[in-house]
């Protein structure tokens, strides 16, 4: 289990992530999401023993990471900028990656770029972007390490490639119990992927919660009122964001499936209707309860 | 895993990344050693004689691969900055130290296995090379054993100083973030403790009048630089002086200098990569260090152009701010923030006026610096006038098989020999240095410092102007020196009489006094000109009997008999060497052509015509003066005319008052005989610098002298006109008539 607990990171006057309070349990995938500057890379080169904190720590099974060469062995680090030597080749990153952790599987690492079409011996500074990412991965798949840790991994890996991936990620959390932690923006992505997600905002954490538990505590409901009714007299609403296009109104609101049903059939609406939300609408809908406003940026 | 193993691997790992490095150093080594070494041995052939060729390609082979060579230290110091710089150059990339830091390998490994190859990435390609050169030396005829002991004492101490550079350059990579802030960071460790030295130096010498540089503690202090100490350490090797303890204590350093690193990088924030400098703390204290130090810099600059307080701080204020802001737009990438600190410009700017004002008003009173008598040990004083013409050093067997003389100045001969204890005495001279001192600063605009000044008392006639250089020892044991320009007048004449006439003085500035029979090969004696007597052999007991009478004589002369008084010869206790060294050139002259090596010595211009020409054979002579009779007995004995005066065949005397006023001119021998018991050898003057004489320009007309006879046997006869003096106050009637008229 990874925690953190009071994890505070700052460069120069900028708190990159503030207080920071987490727990990232065993055989889950977890999906670090934020915006732009949230700390998600801070958050992840701090749990990689990258960066040392300047409050706080974060601890694999109670190790602290940084230069803990044990805590360190339990995980593998890809950037979001992963760094090969020059004019390196993927079989000289496994030598190298193979010197470092000892359970390197080179047998897998073999097979893995066969079936991804990679070629070991060609220099990796002529692979595109999303071969190198995949090189990445495949090198992360066969550290053998308990933790993968995926900055912006995803980006650049084409449809079947992230699908690929995804299933190596679920064949290694059965066989192995390998816990990635993927940091992304690309909430579509993480969004079937994910059992367990933690929502950074301006160095801070939002909600770090279950994703099913998410899904369940956050609706959107469609609706009509009836005429000279607002959405602030629905009793028993806690309605975080609403949008209106005439007489039809978007609710998005917090709190169980039941009880939202429940509160729309009190008020005894034209018409309502349960509309399920994706990842990227709660995403928006919880930053922007706390002041970030996605329309300034869009308009 | 084991920990040695994984060493290992990041070690050979490392290697692959920099095998560019290696590829590099092995090509540069295999041109500089053995393709030299080849070279070199087509050389050979040039030679006539083989047996010669072989021992110049000997010797310059050996040269080449020994420690002393220039371009191997060159090399080794580039190398240093390249290995250094790239060992640790992936701490200035986000995503390599991501990569390097997210790893399971703890820094002090990953520090060390890189640390090591740095040093590996030079020392094996050379050590291959140096012994390739040494095969092809030997195949080629080579000394072997010659040719190994200075390969492996060459490679030892090239990697003991490439070591202490390289540990440098990667301190500063420690120190920062970015591959050309690096590089300046490598320069300013290396070079800002001799600059700040230099500059300190030279404030002490422009605004202390009284300064006296204690080289010891400068070069001291300049060594501190890696670079320095690593010419300094071939310097000395290449006189032969270099000491093993010295390597041992630059490799001790280097360790020392490898573990700060090791710190360093231990606490160095990853997020330092891309950025200027790695620690925030580390900023405002080198941007100070070189502010201030620029500005001073440029203060002295402005100050000795124009001797003016405006200029200087112009400098200070130029230097300071320039300097400030160019390491904040370096420090934040941006121009815009060149004037990020404000307060600290100012406070560097501050700084260094003050420091300008503190030297420049003399407001620590280093200039007025007196000690208390009871606070010194014993002293050493040298006094240049008085000893000017002393030679300090011995004649030499150089490397090259030629015999040179190894000269020491009189003021080091002094503090090593000098112990000095009237220190009342001392104290009364330098009393009247400040007082002189003082004066002079009043008037800085109008007389030159070094100048002996208007600092005199009313009424009073100056009899000598000297330097003196005074170093005290404290009792503590610590070393004050000061210097003064002093004009001595009647005043001083009792202190200077006491300094002269002590042993403690003259043993420190007389190494004739010091000698012992022993080390006496021959005595020689000269008169005005080039003849040079050769007193024959002396058995040890004559010998000794020789130089014990002039020493007593010697050190009984006090300055009240040597104002009265004016040499008649010079006489020289040979070493051994130096009679070694006659008999070489002795024997040069029989088959080379004489004038070609005739040297002039400048130094006293007294062997203008000497048929001698090495300066060996013109230093270490003392005066011999009328009084000292015992000598003059010795020499008698010998049958050596001591006054050489009374035996020249003196034709014409020509006596001026100026260049182009009064003469008196005589031809008369009666007049000449009479004249020739007056006049003095104005050349043996030289080595008595309190003598009076009379402001005259005097001149004896006598023949050339030639083999078989004086020209005056021929047709022609050719004079030599060999210049005199006449004693104060002892301008016969005569001629004082004549002057006169």
């Amino acid at each position: 289990m990874i925690e953190a607990v009071n994890l505070t990171k700052k460069f120069d006057d900028i708190v990159a992530v503030d207080h920071v309070n987490a727990t990232i349990r065993d055989g889950n995938v977890f999906g670090l999401i934020g915006t732009n500057g949230a700390g998600k890379s801070t958050f992840l080169r701090m749990a990689a023993g990258v960066l040392r904190p300047d409050e706080g720590g974060i601890t694999i099974d109670g190790m602290e990471v940084f230069e803990n060469e044990k805590a360190k062995m339990r995980f593998f680090y890809i950037s979001d900028d992963q760094y090969f030597f020059s004019n390196a080749t993927p079989r000289d990153m496994m030598a190298y990656y193979k010197a470092v952790y000892p359970a390197f599987d080179e047998e897998r690492f073999h097979g893995l770029m066969k079936s991804f079409d990679l070629n070991e011996r060609r220099k990796i500074n002529t692979f595109s972007k999303g071969m190198k990412k995949q090189v990445s991965v495949v090198c992360g798949v066969c550290a053998g390490t308990d933790y993968l840790f995926c900055d912006e991994t995803f980006d650049g890996l084409d449809p079947v490639m992230r699908q690929a991936v995804k299933s190596i990620f679920a064949n290694d959390m059965e066989q192995r119990h390998l816990t990635p932690i993927i940091a992304s923006h690309n909430l579509r992505e993480l969004e079937d992927i994910c059992d367990h997600v933690g929502l950074l905002h301006k160095g801070g954490i939002l909600l770090s919660r279950d994703l099913d538990e998410m899904k369940m505590n956050i609706h959107k409901v469609q609706c009509v009122l009836l005429d000279g009714m607002a959405p602030k007299d629905l009793a028993g609403l806690e309605v975080i964001k609403t949008e209106s296009r005439g007489k039809l109104l978007t609710l998005t609101v917090r709190g169980e499936m039941e009880q939202v049903e429940a509160a729309m059939q009190s008020a005894n609406p034209v018409f309502y209707e349960m509309i399920p939300l994706s990842l990227e609408e709660i995403f928006i809908s919880e930053t922007e309860v706390v002041g970030y406003d996605v329309k300034k940026l869009i308009f | 895993m084991t920990s040695k193993n994984l060493f290992f691997k990041l070690m050979k790992e490392d290697g692959k990344r920099r095998i560019w490095a290696v590829a590099l150093a092995s090509l540069g080594f295999f041109f500089f050693y053995p393709v030299v070494a080849a070279f070199m041995a087509g050389e050979i052939k040039s030679y006539s004689d083989y047996a010669q060729g072989l021992i110049k390609y000997n010797k310059r082979l050996s040269d080449w691969l020994s420690f002393h060579c220039g371009m191997t230290v060159f090399l080794m110091m580039v190398s240093s900055l390249i290995c250094g710089l790239s060992s640790f150059s992936f701490l200035n990339s986000k995503s390599k130290v991501d990569f390097y830091h997210g790893i399971p390998v703890r820094r002090e490994k990953l520090y060390v296995a890189n640390f090591l190859n740095g040093i590996l990435i030079l020392a094996v390609p050379y050590g291959i090379c140096l012994v390739l050169a040494v095969a092809v030396g030997i195949v080629n005829g080579g000394n072997p054993g010659l040719l190994c002991q200075v390969a492996v004492s060459s490679y030892f101490l090239h990697l003991t100083y490439y070591v202490l550079c390289y540990s440098v350059v990667v301190a500063a990579s420690m120190l920062t973030g970015h591959l050309v802030v690096c590089f300046l960071g490598a320069i300013v460790l290396t070079f800002y403790v001799p600059m700040a030295i230099m500059l300190a130096n030279a404030y002490y010498e422009v605004f202390f009048w009284t300064f006296e540089s204690n080289n010891g503690i400068w070069e001291q202090g300049m060594r501190i630089s890696p670079v320095v100490e690593y010419i300094y350490q071939v310097v000395q090797h290449a006189q032969g002086t270099l000491s093993v303890w010295d390597a041992c204590k630059a490799w001790a350093v280097s360790l020392l200098l490898a573990a700060s690193g090791c710190f360093l990088y231990q606490k160095r924030p990853s997020e330092a990569a891309g950025k200027a400098m790695a620690f925030s703390v580390s900023r405002p204290i080198i941007r100070i260090l070189l502010a201030v130090l620029s500005a001073l810099g440029l203060g002295i600059f402005f100050w000795s152009i124009r001797n003016s307080m405006g200029w200087a701080i112009f400098g200070i204020l130029c230097g300071g701010a320039i300097c400030h802001c160019v390491v904040e737009i370096i420090y934040h990438f941006d121009f815009k923030k060149l004037f990020s600190h404000k307060l600290q410009l100012a406070f560097c700017l501050a700084l260094s006026c003050g420091v300008l004002v503190v030297f420049r008003y003399d407001l620590l009173g280093y200039d007025r610096y007196l000690p208390q008598a009871s606070q010194v040990k014993e002293a050493s004083v040298c006094v240049d006038t008085l000893n000017q013409w002393v030679s300090y050093g011995s004649t030499q067997l150089g490397k090259d098989g030629e015999y040179i003389w190894e000269g020491e100045s009189s003021w080091g001969y002094a503090q090593d020999y000098m112990h000095y204890q009237d220190v009342e005495n001392l104290l009364d001279i330098a009393t009247e240095g400040v007082r002189q001192t003082e004066e002079k600063r009043r008037m800085y605009h109008a007389q030159n410092r070094y100048g002996y000044g208007p600092a005199m008392d009313e009424g009073q006639e100056s009899w000598m102007g000297s330097q003196v250089k005074i170093c005290y020892v404290m009792n503590s044991g610590r070393k004050v020196y000061r210097s003064y320009y002093i004009q001595f007048d009647d005043s001083l004449r009792p202190a200077m009489e006491r300094l002269y006439s002590n042993e403690q003085y003259q043993r420190g500035t007389f190494p004739v006094l010091d000698l012992t029979a022993d080390q006496v090969a021959a005595i020689r004696y000269r008169g005005q000109h080039n003849k040079e007597i050769y007193l024959g052999r002396l058995t040890d007991a004559e010998k000794k009997k020789f130089l014990e009478t002039f020493q007593r004589e010697f050190a009984r002369l006090d300055m009240e008999t040597m104002r009265q008084e004016a040499p008649v010869g010079l006489i020289r206790f040979a070493g051994v060497l130096d009679e070694e060294a006659k008999q070489k050139e002795r024997e040069r002259d029989k088959v080379e052509d004489f004038y070609s090596q005739y040297e002039y010595n400048e130094s006293g211009g007294y062997y203008e015509y000497a048929t001698v020409y090495s300066r060996y054979n013109n230093e270490d002579f003392y005066p011999i003066y009328p009084s000292f009779t015992g000598t003059l007995e010795c020499l008698k004995e010998r049958g050596v005319q001591a006054r050489y005066i009374d035996s020249l065949d003196v034709r014409e005397v020509h006596i001026y008052r100026d260049a182009h006023g009064t003469k008196y001119a005589t031809d008369d021998p009666q007049e000449i005989e009479k004249l020739k018991k007056v006049l003095v050898a104005e050349r043996l003057l030289y080595y008595n610098p309190v003598f009076q004489k009379e402001n005259l320009e005097v001149g004896m007309m006598v023949p050339e002298k030639y083999e078989g006879g004086t020209r005056a046997d021929t047709e022609d006869i050719e004079y030599r006109n060999l210049p005199a003096a006449i004693p104060k106050g002892k301008i016969p009637a005569e001629v004082q008539k004549a002057l006169e008229q």
